[in-house]
């Protein structure tokens, strides 16, 4: 397997005033073509940042990446210009949030902002390739959900949406940051297993950035810890789960509940 | 959307008295050669300073004019300058907000300063200045009170889109790859129409305001064309021997210009999004 994405020694701080708060600090993560990587860690450790700067997508004013390299294809993506790293995003990296609501805008059926995304994407026939698109993240009332407002269908409905958007140029890399948090139990399984699938499909990579400990067992091969801003453990998940090294992992996995206790 | 717009619009009465009037005025001026009995240039010395009658529904001025017929011509001058003015300064007042609410930084810090050196000037004195060094037209007249009244509405725009920016959607598209250009357009722009399309309905009956304004003083539209305004001035000399020559083309301008602040508040309610259903 192929190197796709290395970071080399990444650090992010974020900065209000006078008081500076390092969010990520000197972190080395690999992401091999076509494997899922679980990023797992408490709120607040820093992974969010890490899935975010890898696009930069920091807010500029507050956060600035101070040092480090993010390779991806070969081509450090910090010192890439705007122009190309817009091309990157969408293209070569897609995005999914956590929140699938607020991530589409409120103002438009999910019809114009699919075709809006692909019209970017220079893709021919946008009203049909989002048809395409919708029945390939498992959506099958195609006809109402693009004449839909957001707010006008389910939040497992939205979240496929986004992902439809997110593949619609055939990524390579797919960032999904927490993308079932806010969806219930069931429906966080269809979408995890229709991401795996998707994965296997496009042959894409995935960046999975979660707290849930399950969803990264059940679904990823290897898995970085993150606590505090430093990547504290990373490894095959199967080992990582059972013989836990670094003492925040063991707090982690007992943090776990069970439902046999 | 817009038929829970048009249905909510429908139940509010002030608001629905507003949009039948300026519909009433805007059919007015369009058709204001039709409509008026004279023609409102052409004198008749014989005739001065009448009474209203039945021949001349608002009376005559000093020149023997049909002030009906003149207060009916003048609602296109109104209307036009009104609603091209704001049009200007909407534009304006969108582009600069959009602007700095976006770029933030040092760009957003250059921008709202100046926008407050702007609202520090008495706006009658800036518009007296420009008038000065322009020839007072209609066209002058529209552009000045254009381009003096777009602070307020830059102000507004720049706090809707510092709301904004922070959503997740915006975010999201970035994550697309959507260029800066095009969010700003097709993703911020429409998310904060609505407090713009509120504070232009109002501005329209302040431009006409100022219009009235500068014509009264000389500075605005030139006589012998009617406007509400130089009506008014000829209007101010025979206050106490023709009534009708100054309360017609004044109880125009209130009309008109509660026509559209009513309906600038019913949009307001209307476009709230607290409300439901």
């Amino acid at each position: 397997m192929s190197r796709l994405l290395e970071i080399q020694n990444l650090s992010v701080e974020y900065r209000r005033g006078r008081q500076v708060i390092p969010a990520v600090r000197h972190v080395n993560l690999t992401v091999e073509a076509g494997e899922t990587l679980g990023l797992v860690g408490e709120s607040g450790c820093g992974k969010s940042t890490l899935a975010l700067s890898i696009l930069k997508l920091l807010p500029e004013t507050e956060a600035k990446i101070t040092g480090g390299r993010i390779v991806f294809e070969g081509r450090n993506l910090l010192q890439s210009p705007v122009e190309t790293l817009r091309k990157i995003r969408g293209e070569r990296i897609g995005m999914i949030f956590q929140d699938p609501f607020s991530s589409l805008n409120p103002v438009f059926t999910i019809g114009n902002q699919m075709t809006e995304t692909l019209v970017w994407h220079n893709l021919s026939h946008p009203s049909r390739k989002a048809r395409e698109l919708l029945a390939q993240v498992q959506l099958t009332d195609a006809e109402r959900i693009l004449s839909s407002y957001p707010h006008q269908i389910s939040g497992g409905q939205r979240q496929r949406v986004m992902i439809a958007l997110a593949i619609c140029a055939k990524p390579k890399l797919l960032i999904a940051d927490e993308p079932t948090t806010a969806l219930d139990v069931t429906i966080q399984k269809e979408i995890m297993d229709l991401l795996i699938q998707l994965q296997k499909e496009l042959n894409m990579s995935v960046i999975l950035v979660t707290h849930n400990l399950a969803l990264v067992s059940q679904n990823t091969k290897r898995c970085a810890v993150m606590n505090a801003g430093e990547i504290v453990e990373e490894g095959m998940t199967g080992d990582v789960i059972q013989h836990p090294h670094h003492p925040y992992t063991q707090t982690l996995l007992r943090c776990v509940p069970s439902l046999a206790r | 959307m817009l038929i829970i717009y048009w249905r909510r619009l429908l139940k509010n009465r002030l608001a629905l008295a507003g949009t039948f009037f300026i519909t009433l005025l805007i059919m007015i001026a369009v058709l204001a050669p039709w409509l008026s009995p004279r023609d409102p240039l052409q004198q008749d010395l014989l005739s001065r300073l009448q009474s209203p009658s039945r021949v001349h529904f608002f009376g005559t001025d000093d020149l023997g004019r049909d002030v009906f017929s003149r207060v009916l011509y003048g609602t296109r001058v109104s209307l036009t300058v009104g609603i091209l003015a704001v049009l200007i300064s909407v534009l304006v007042g969108t582009s600069i907000g959009l602007l700095s609410g976006y770029l933030g930084g040092w760009w957003d810090g250059v921008l709202m300063r100046s926008v407050d050196v702007l609202l520090c000037f008495p706006v009658i004195f800036l518009i007296l200045m420009a008038v000065a060094f322009l020839e007072p037209s209609i066209n002058n007249v529209m552009i000045i009170i254009g381009l003096t009244s777009w602070m307020g509405l830059s102000r507004l725009v720049r706090g809707e889109v510092l709301s904004l920016k922070e959503r997740d959607f915006i975010q999201a598209a970035k994550a697309l790859g959507v260029p800066s250009r095009r969010i700003l357009i097709v993703h911020l722009l429409p998310n904060a129409i609505s407090p713009i399309v509120v504070s232009a309905t109002l501005g329209v009956g302040g431009a006409i305001l100022t219009e009235a304004a500068l014509s009264f003083l000389g500075l605005g539209v030139q006589p012998p064309m009617p406007s509400w305004g130089n009506i008014l001035t000829v209007g101010k000399d025979y206050m106490h021997i023709a009534w009708w020559l100054s309360i017609f083309p004044g109880l125009a301008i209130l009309v008109t210009v509660l026509a559209f602040n009513l309906l600038g508040e019913g949009l307001r309610d209307v476009l709230d999004p607290r409300l439901e259903t």
